[in-house]
């Protein structure tokens, strides 16, 4: 199996002296190719630092993060930004989207950015949004779609330029549990059907309990993990 | 996409947008105006105060402005005038030649200036002729003949029609007397002038003050001072067989204007410039604000993989649409307000009695130039625009988590 992620004794330290916060300690984990794994753990048991870690928004006070071959730890600002734009999808709690732009045209900003042409980008924008059950709503601009629906957008986008890994912090935690659990199920259906590698950081019992692998933290470490059988 | 974005963005605060676009089209309608007003009105006084007696240009001997001796003549004067009338700028040219001299009523004697004018130039260089309120100007051919400043011929005690007699110093220390006939007044409303100026035919002048066929200075008129001034080198040319003579504009001949008009313009670049700061930092204030309320939202398209660079374009074009709309804008209200006044004039009541003794109306008219236009635009669109880019220097050191912590 593809290895997509590999952190070996990750770990980040804010602050410095006497008052250092220990988000993420030692932290060593191996993510393969189609995996779809809940990061859950207490509030302030770094769950959010270790996702931002390998997404490459934060780099490690020592250890090595490698994301789909590239030493993210060793790589320059600039290049950090190329990964994200190329590699890594993006689902955060909230303000995802653009508010000046439509469903449709948030879902093309990515593949506008990486440069793709607007024939290409926009056909595969409206397959995607058809995808995750949006049809008839790409002219809408994210004010006039509910809490659920605007998830359903950043999903589509961070889906539509097929990158290595999508990486989710609490993307359901601004939901009802009902629409909660349909987001949920949209993301595993699009990981088992495409084989697209989640990470998905969260605290709802409901969403771990969809996910196949199950790693919790505690203090900044890794303290289960474990793997259902399918 | 940059421009799409930018373009949008504007509209999210459609208040803002509106009041900073109108923030700057203000300022630059006043300055268009400002400047259209205040060099019309530079204008008016350059050409009133030129066209009463110095005319457009003057040519004279080498020295003769700073010291106007006697001796300082120009030879053949018509010969000169003849060569010069053929510059197409040039609509009138004639002699004059200058005197001192002491005029005499049969009871009372008054120095005066006594100027020797050529009957059938001067309506053409001076408003002198115009200004008679009695009696009239020379005709052609005229002899034995002067005409007095109002006021002079009061001190007199000499009517129209009175003899006069003028005793003065001619070239070499000959002595200059003659017996002139009075046959107008002038009134300019320049004190100094009608109660000091004498006007008598050039050619009575030359023999009265020994000098046969000379003039010291020859009095040049066309569309305006301005128009003069950008053709003295073209006027000097044609002299070149004179290397003693100089052509004067007339920030020569007058210098009291010039200076007027630098030190006005010094004070009114003082209004502009604190107009242009005020207007400067109520934008500055506007557009941080703006990129600021956005700071999760740039964090987000940070995260993304939008580089801080193309970020900070976005931000630059919505400050430079801002600009764009608010300078033309500006730029075609003031050009109204200016090009409407151009026409009418703006008349100032309380002022005319003041101008009149300058020879103005009391209206000023606004010019359109292409310096008065786009000054202000100019500035002002630097101006902010330098100021926007600070707003865009915060963008680039924004880090995309510390950006997306914030609320
Ligand atoms: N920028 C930061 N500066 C200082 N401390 C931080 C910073 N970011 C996170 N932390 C601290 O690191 C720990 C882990 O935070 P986080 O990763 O956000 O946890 P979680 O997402 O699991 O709630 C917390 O104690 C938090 O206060
Ligand atoms: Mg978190």
């Amino acid at each position: 199996m593809t290895t997509i992620v590999h952190c070996n004794a990750a770990t980040k330290t804010y602050g410095q002296d006497e008052v250092e916060v220990h988000a993420v300690q030692a932290v060593t984990v191996e993510v393969t190719k189609g995996e779809f794994v809940s990061l859950s753990g207490p509030s302030g048991s770094g769950k959010t630092t270790l996702l931002n870690l390998i997404g490459g928004l934060d780099r490690p006070t020592s250890g090595e993060i490698t994301v789909d071959g590239s030493r993210v730890d060793q790589m320059k600002k600039a290049d950090l930004a190329e990964l994200r734009l190329h590699k890594i999808g993006f689902v955060f709690q909230a303000y995802n989207l653009i508010p000046v732009l439509s469903a449709l045209e948030n879902i093309e900003f990515i593949m506008q950015l990486q440069g793709i042409s607007p024939d290409i980008r926009r056909k595969q924008a409206l397959s995607i949004l058809n995808e995750v059950g949006l049809e008839g709503l790409g002219d809408r601009r994210p004010a006039e779609l509910s809490g659920g629906q605007q998830q359903r957008v950043a999903v589509a986008r961070a889906i539509v330029s097929e990158p290595a890994i999508i990486l989710a912090d609490e993307p359901t935690a601004n939901l009802d549990s009902a629409t909660a659990e349909e987001l949920l199920n949209l993301m595993e259906s699009l990981n088992r059907n495409k084989q697209i590698t989640f990470i998905v950081a969260t605290h709802d019992q409901r969403v771990i309990d969809l996910t196949r692998r199950r790693i919790r933290m505690v203090d900044g470490r890794i303290d289960t993990d474990v793997t259902e059988a399918d | 996409m940059i421009f799409a974005l930018a373009r949008r963005n504007l509209w999210r605060q459609p208040r803002r947008t509106i009041l900073s676009t109108l923030a700057i089209a203000l300022t630059t309608t006043l300055m268009v105006f400002m400047l259209s007003f205040q060099f019309g009105g530079y204008l008016g006084m350059i050409e009133s105060s030129m066209a009463l007696f110095d005319g457009h240009l003057q040519i004279q001997v080498k020295g003769y402005k700073k010291d106007p001796s006697i001796r300082k003549t120009i030879d053949n004067p018509n010969n000169l005038l003849s060569k010069i009338i053929q510059n197409p700028k040039v609509k009138h040219a004639g002699g004059r030649a200058n005197g001192f001299g002491l005029l005499s009523s049969p009871t009372r004697s008054f120095g005066a200036m006594i100027i020797g004018v050529q009957p059938e130039h001067e309506p053409g260089l001076s408003t002198v002729p115009k200004k008679i309120v009695e009696g009239r100007f020379f005709s052609q051919g005229a002899d034995n003949e002067i005409i007095l400043g109002q006021r002079l011929a009061q001190n007199l005690g000499l009517k129209v029609g009175d003899a006069v007699t003028l005793l003065g110093t001619g070239l070499n220390g000959s002595m200059a007397v003659d017996s002139l006939q009075i046959i107008g007044l002038f009134k300019s409303g320049i004190p100094e002038i009608d109660r000091r100026f004498a006007e008598m035919p050039l050619t009575r002048f030359q023999e009265t003050f020994s000098i046969p066929d000379q003039a010291h200075s020859i009095v040049l008129s066309g569309a305006s001072a301005i128009a003069l001034q950008e053709e003295k080198e073209n006027i000097l040319a044609l002299l070149d067989s004179d290397s003693n003579l100089v052509v004067l504009d007339w920030t020569e001949l007058q210098p009291p204007i010039l200076q007027a008009i630098l030190l006005d313009m010094s004070s009114a670049l003082l209004i502009y410039v604190v107009l242009i700061i005020v207007v400067t930092f109520s934008l500055l204030n506007s557009l941080l604000m703006s990129v600021l309320e956005r700071t999760r939202e740039f964090g987000m398209l940070m995260a993304l993989g939008m580089k801080p660079a193309i970020l900070g374009k976005v931000v630059w074009v919505e400050t430079l649409m801002l600009i764009l709309f608010g300078v033309l804008t500006g730029l075609l209200f003031g050009y109204a307000i200016s090009e409407y006044y151009h026409q009418t004039g703006i008349y100032f009541e309380a002022m005319e009695e003041m101008m009149a003794e300058f020879g103005m109306s009391g209206s000023i008219y606004p010019i359109i130039h292409p310096f008065t236009l786009f000054a202000g635009p100019l500035f002002i669109s630097l101006s902010i625009a330098l100021a926007g880019l600070y707003p865009i220097l915060r963008i680039r050191r924004l880090e995309p988590v510390m950006a997306m912590r914030k609320i």
